[in-house]
């Protein structure tokens, strides 16, 4: 634990963690626990009566079916602002949160290079994303023949793992901004707005036509849980958003090289 | 090998409009205790973090142990020991474990070193550091530069928080890092702690290093306040001619001077009456550097 920063940093944020873990276990659990009620008939009608634009944009087109209600209720909204949540305030603490409270300067005082220190902070960032992605896997798998949802374990771990991805870019860009300037609440207000903006793009502007295309560039639209679910891992999308974080996290690295610390 | 612990020429730092540091000259010698004096917001602890590489200068050169800040710095880091000014750290650990782990970082220090030097300070490794008083956690800081025996001690404002007793201890320590061949450069706002150690002191006023000398040429420069109280009425024309005493008061058995460098004459001349109460002040570093303005001054006109 005490031998590399990223085994430090992991250890550092112990706490918070296991904290994260049981959230996402706890609301996957109970969510998931719901299931049975949704497919019973009656909602479907119910779902028919709502406005179609809300039913898309909230992703509740197919809540009677196990990839659907999965999709849209522990792997959709709730469970992505959860883990978005998670690497936001996991990466600004990384460089940011640590550099305000003196923590960074002394360990960029001893013979780590800054570029390593961010590297190793990066790793303790992924890491922890797959911390997450196992928790949300761990819960849903428990509870898959419970409730006879009959989801193949593989698109179950799928689609885990590519919400921890949608998380891991959000923590990156985190970084990257923590790594341009050291202020953790500017890095969370830009990062958190950035989320927001991204979850737009990809909930809203599929509805207008001539911005369609925008919904391309979210984070959100690289991950669609009820296709994974349905289909298993969308390699390409999880390419983009693994690719999406490297670039990040490189703008860190060098970005975070060149400034001044502490200032 | 450089024949300088630091060698600083021309460093200029500013955070936007704020001038930090203007043109700063350093030399630090190899072996020798270093003071780096002036007051809260001189620069001080900007020029330390330049030669840290924590801030990179606007202008100017630095060299640190012969090696470059810059492209050299985890080669150059590895010797060094720094404390920074304000030492923190994730409190939800104990000493131990952080120490051990700055320790790895280094490549591995004896856990020996680390009890020997926490049990010299009075400093308890097992207690977690967010329950351990400022002073014990500055006492954290002393161990974590110490204790890999580095070449370069760069210690900014050491005895922060520290009680007299420990900042003794620390001074203790610092000498025997000095006889041990190793160089320290520490930087404080009380000339009286720089004048118990330092074999030299610079002083540094707003962003310029004004003057380096011996430490018993500052003593001889600086200036104190003294208030003696005697027991019976006393003439004041016994101490106006005494060397270096002026602004002189006697007021109901009470003499108020300021006095310049050596006490001797002053308390010789004290002592031929009953005292009541002797109290010397701190010398002041502003009464130093207008000394030092002055000083600079003559010699250019």
């Amino acid at each position: 634990m005490f031998r590399d920063v990223w085994t430090k940093t992991l250890w550092d944020h112990r706490r918070s963690l296991l904290g994260w873990a049981i959230g996402l276990i706890g609301v996957s659990l109970v969510y998931g626990a719901f299931y049975p009620y949704m497919a019973e008939p009656g909602y479907a009608d119910l779902l028919d009566t709502l406005p179609e634009g809300l039913v898309q944009a909230m992703g509740w087109e197919d809540f009677t079916s196990a990839e659907g209600y999965m999709g849209a209720a522990v792997f959709g909204v709730l469970g992505q602002v959860l883990t978005v949540i998670m690497a936001v305030g996991l990466g600004a603490r990384m460089i940011a949160g640590d550099e305000e409270t003196g923590g960074l300067e002394l360990l960029i005082a001893h013979p780590v290079s800054r570029r390593r220190a961010v590297a190793q902070r990066a790793l303790s960032l992924l890491l922890s994303m797959v911390l997450a992605g196992l928790a949300v896997f761990l819960a849903v798998f428990t509870l898959s023949n419970p409730i006879d949802l009959g989801i193949p374990v593989g698109n179950l771990a799928a689609s885990s793992a590519q919400m921890a991805l949608l998380g891991l870019v959000f923590g990156s860009l985190a970084m990257a901004v923590g790594g341009i300037r050291g202020r953790r609440g500017l890095v969370i207000g830009v990062t958190a707005a950035v989320a927001v903006l991204a979850y737009l793009a990809d909930t809203v502007a599929p509805l207008v036509d001539a911005i369609a295309w925008i919904e391309n560039l979210s984070p959100f639209d690289w991950y669609d849980p009820t296709a994974i679910l349905r289909e298993g891992l969308m390699v390409g999308d999880a390419l983009l958003s693994l690719g999406a974080s490297a670039f990040l996290i490189v703008v860190a690295v060098v970005a975070f090289d060149r400034r001044d610390i502490g200032v | 090998m450089a024949d300088e612990a630091i060698r600083a020429s021309q460093l200029t730092k500013s955070y936007g409009p704020v001038l930090a540091l203007d043109g700063l000259d350093l030399e630090v010698r190899r072996g020798e205790i270093f003071g780096f004096l002036g007051p809260n917001g001189a620069g001080k602890t900007t020029a330390i973090r330049l030669f840290l590489d924590l801030l990179r200068p606007d202008s100017g050169r630095v060299t640190v142990l012969g090696l470059d800040p810059r492209s050299q710095g985890v080669e150059l880091r590895k010797r060094i020991g720094y404390l920074p000014g304000d030492f923190t750290v994730e409190g939800h650990q104990t000493s131990r474990q952080l120490l051990t782990y700055l320790g790895n970082l280094r490549g591995g220090v004896p856990m020996g070193r680390i009890e020997a030097l926490a049990e010299r300070l009075a400093l308890d490794l097992d207690t977690k550091i967010r329950n351990l008083s400022k002073g014990n956690r500055q006492k954290v800081g002393l161990i974590q530069a110490f204790m890999h025996e580095p070449e370069l001690l760069i210690l900014d404002e050491p005895t922060s928080g520290l009680d007299p007793l420990m900042a003794r201890e620390f001074l203790t320590l610092s000498l025997e890092a000095r006889d041990a061949g190793q160089t320290a450069f520490m930087s404080s706002h009380i000339l009286s702690e720089v004048q118990q150690v330092a074999d030299r002191a610079g002083i540094i006023r707003r962003g310029k290093l004004i003057a380096v000398d011996e430490v018993e040429a500052l003593r001889a420069k600086s200036v104190r306040r003294v208030q003696v109280t005697f027991a019976e009425p006393i003439d004041s024309s016994e101490f106006a001619a005494i060397d270096g005493v002026s602004d002189l008061t006697i007021d109901d058995g009470v003499l108020r001077c300021r006095l310049l460098g050596e006490a001797d004459p002053l308390v010789k001349a004290v002592a031929r009456h009953r005292v009541q109460d002797f109290i010397s002040e701190e010398p002041d570093l502003e009464e130093l550097f207008f000394h030092y303005y002055t000083e600079e001054a003559g010699s250019v006109s």
